[in-house]
């Protein structure tokens, strides 16, 4: 039974991650790798503040929030600059100094060893065993965002992103300041992103720089391309798919060993035959693929 | 020449050493219709691009009811009142008919990740969208308001394309290419919306390789030939002159 909790936790912790990139990449089409390292940042952020400051989870995960929008606005004005290619090659560099200083500075950071024992948080605490309370929280914050992200793309202001995504110098002819929508939607990708690092720090108490490299901004990416970027459940759909699937292999009976190398390549054969076959995602509606447009 | 509401003077824009506009100056006089004629290469669409920001010109000035716009952003020119429309007619295909006119209308200040969580922008949209139909209802698309953009056809999204200019409220429009490649009834659907704009308080400013359309709508007519104007006046000025005849017959 813990052992599905479990599952259902990381799924809804992805779930959150995917969803604020599915802002950024699905409606909005700034294809970003470097979400991992805005997780991280909330990860650090409630973590550091838990341990060393004793602050409450539900003080230290709006602190998480707004240090990750603060930075993503910093590293947004120059990246968001270049277009396309170059905005993802922006954001490898990003998620490659973001990696570089959770590992080097040891002092804050604890740096490849770590921190362990971050606190959890007390809610629903004298009620619900630890996985059950884990579970709540990150579905009902999973919900929160699903809805916000509902809101946002059936406004004026997600009229503009989507637009923007397929023709951004009509946008600008129709007198909309693209950059600043552009920041907007990076920013609030990157505070949403904060919340599924935080929930995953306290969820399993101990994080170090390898939970936030770029292969895990990678997966986040895989999972609102396999679920179907730009539409409101493909990364629900997404994060059940690769999170579970892989789980299964497990009862394969394969060796630990080969089973782990087999995950990779299922992951790789799963991304590429979507590619091919279904470049919109299982329920997707836009493409990275783009095979319409001049 | 008077004083035009939108004033170009000693326009030059290079590229790698071709001289695409080359000193070029105009004004364009108040609710009248001008066209800009000329061979391919003309620097007709350069010349657009240059009022409208989404280019920079190397030597010149351009100004706006008064205001100096050179130089501005694209969405800064575009609020200021100068709508425009594209040769390649661009289009967001992926949504409604409707909410391709919606995203041209005036930018409201609501339009923010804020005021979409937190303020109620549904009356206010309610209200858009009337007047967005209203816009459908006047190029005749009423009918195809909650269709794809994408689903129309060639003429149809030339339509649309217009009808977004004029939902923005502009007061001055430049059309590039207007009724190229568009069936004749389309055409004269076109031509007839856009001979109504004066009477509507619009200006114009049109690119056109149609010369019966341009003889018919223009009031003042802007030959140009390698960058530079080579004649204007008229239509029967225009058509007799010999530096039109030499640049579309050479």
């Amino acid at each position: 039974m813990e052992y599905l909790l479990h599952i259902a936790i990381l799924i809804g912790i992805y779930t959150i991650a995917a969803t604020s990139l599915n802002l950024v990449a699905g409606y909005t089409g700034l294809i970003s790798i470097s979400h991992a390292a805005f997780a991280g940042v909330g990860a650090y952020v409630t973590a550091l503040m838990g341990l060393k400051l004793n602050l409450l989870f539900w003080f230290s995960l709006p602190c998480a929030m707004a240090v990750a929008a603060v930075l993503a606005l910093v590293a947004s004005i120059p990246a968001l600059r270049v277009h396309d290619d170059y905005f993802v090659l922006a954001t490898f560099a990003l998620q490659v100094i973001a990696t570089s200083i959770m590992t080097n500075w040891v002092d804050f950071t604890g740096g490849p060893l770590g921190l362990p024992g971050i606190p959890q948080p007390s809610i629903f605490g004298a009620i619900l065993s630890t996985h059950w309370r884990m579970l709540v929280l990150v579905w009902l914050l999973a919900g929160l965002f699903l809805f916000l992200t509902y809101r946002l793309v059936h406004s004026p202001f997600g009229r503009v992103l989507k637009a923007i995504r397929e023709d951004e110098v009509l946008v600008r002819a129709f007198g909309r300041n693209v950059f600043w929508f552009k920041v907007s939607a990076f920013v609030m990708g990157a505070a949403c992103v904060a919340v599924s690092g935080s929930l995953y720090a306290v969820y399993i108490t101990f994080i170090d720089p390898s939970s936030f490299t770029v292969m895990e901004s990678i997966f986040i990416l895989a999972v609102i391309i396999v679920g179907g970027a730009g539409t409101l459940w493909g990364p629900v759909i997404g994060a059940t798919a690769l999170v579970a699937l892989p789980e299964l292999l497990r009862f394969v009976g394969l060796p630990s060993a080969v089973a782990a190398n087999v995950r990779q390549v299922l992951y790789g054969l799963l991304l590429v035959a979507m590619m091919f076959w279904r470049p919109r995602g299982l329920i997707g509606e836009f493409q990275f693929r783009s095979d319409y447009k001049s | 020449m008077g004083s035009g509401v939108l004033q170009v003077e000693h326009l030059v824009k290079t590229f790698d050493g071709v001289w695409a506009v080359d000193g070029v100056s105009l004004a364009v006089a108040p609710k009248r219709i001008t066209a800009i004629i000329g061979p391919n290469g003309a620097g007709k669409t350069t010349l657009f691009n240059l009022i409208t920001g989404f280019l920079t010109p190397d030597v010149g000035m351009i100004s706006f009811n008064g205001y100096n716009i050179t130089g501005l952003p694209p969405h800064r020119i575009a609020r200021l009142g100068l709508a425009r429309t594209f040769q390649d007619l661009r289009l967001i295909h992926r949504i409604t008919v409707l909410e391709n006119v919606l995203l041209a209308r005036p930018s409201p200040s609501s339009e923010t990740w804020y005021g979409a969580l937190f303020t109620r922008w549904k009356r206010r949209e309610s209200r858009e969208i009337e007047i967005a139909k209203n816009w459908l209802q006047f190029v005749g698309l009423a009918d195809k308001a909650s269709g794809e953009a994408g689903a129309l056809s060639y003429g149809q999204q030339k339509l649309l394309a217009f009808a977004c200019s004029l939902a923005s409220e502009a007061s001055f429009l430049l059309l590039d290419e207007p009724v190229a490649g568009v069936e004749p009834a389309t055409v004269e659907r076109l031509v007839d919306y856009i001979g109504q704009m004066p009477n509507i308080g619009k200006t114009v400013i049109f690119i056109e390789h149609n010369l019966d359309v341009v003889e018919h709508l223009a009031d003042w007519i802007v030959v140009m030939d390698e960058g530079k104007v080579v004649a204007e006046g008229k239509w029967d000025t225009v058509s007799r002159d010999a530096k039109v005849l030499e640049a579309y017959l050479a």
